[in-house]
């Protein structure tokens, strides 16, 4: 069973973030939305990415670069199309929010 | 198609993530369980960060002039809700000893928390 773990919001704000890694598993995948774009600048990003690999690492473009936030060869840049097709890949859908 | 009743049985996983009295996310994840168990819908609660601590024996809400929604946890065996998992990292993260208000909880290992989780259709976070 795989798990595509969606975060809204920013880990420097409170711990969902970090609360999500906790419960990453390897076959899981992160969609970083909204807010959520903010932890690719976040201390813990690293730890998400060796949990699992960067392929399963996305994050919502338009979202980043409303926020001011540059494009990262730290998780893969997707639309919301994508981000629907990842729904039907993974088993299950968790949003922290 | 017609789907079979297997295929349309999914389990639901309410996940509980915050205190008692910080958000009303408790008592939403409570009535939500009750519904599921009365149409018998496959239920498990989870308990994780500070989710934990709505199962410590003490809380008091009536106190302070809160509803103590926390009382109801007693009629989850009336809605075969038997399977309440709580992450011992959690716990231990927060000083609590495993004294709950509650019978019939698994603490468990944090891998094992997310394992179980990962088992289930739908995971709703309260």
């Amino acid at each position: 069973m795989s798990v595509l773990h969606l975060v809204r919001t920013s880990g420097f704000s409170d711990t969902n973030f970090t609360q999500c890694l906790e419960l990453l598993l390897k076959n899981d995948g992160i969609a970083l939305i909204d807010d959520g774009c903010y932890n690719l600048a976040h201390p813990a990003w690293r730890e998400a990415i060796s949990k699992i690999s960067l392929e399963q690492c996305f994050f919502i473009g338009t979202h980043a670069h409303a926020r001011a936030i540059k494009d990262t060869s730290e998780a893969t840049n997707i639309g919301l199309t994508e981000l629907n097709q990842l729904f039907l890949k993974f088993d299950t859908v968790m949003t922290w929010q | 198609m017609m789907q079979t009743d297997q295929q349309m049985t999914k389990s639901i996983a309410i996940v509980n993530a915050n205190g008692p009295l910080s958000t009303n996310g408790g008592k939403d994840s409570l009535d939500a369980a009750l519904i599921y168990g009365s149409y018998e819908q496959p239920v498990s609660l989870f308990f994780h960060a500070d989710g934990v601590f709505q199962l410590i024996q003490g809380n008091n809400l009536s106190s302070i002039e809160q509803k103590d929604y926390l009382k109801t946890f007693e009629a989850l065996t009336f809605y075969d809700i038997e399977n309440i998992y709580c992450c011992g990292q959690s716990l231990a993260q927060r000083g609590l000893e495993q004294d709950f208000a509650i019978e019939d909880v698994q603490v468990v290992n944090i891998d094992d928390f997310a394992t179980k989780l990962a088992e289930h259709q739908i995971i709703l976070r309260f």
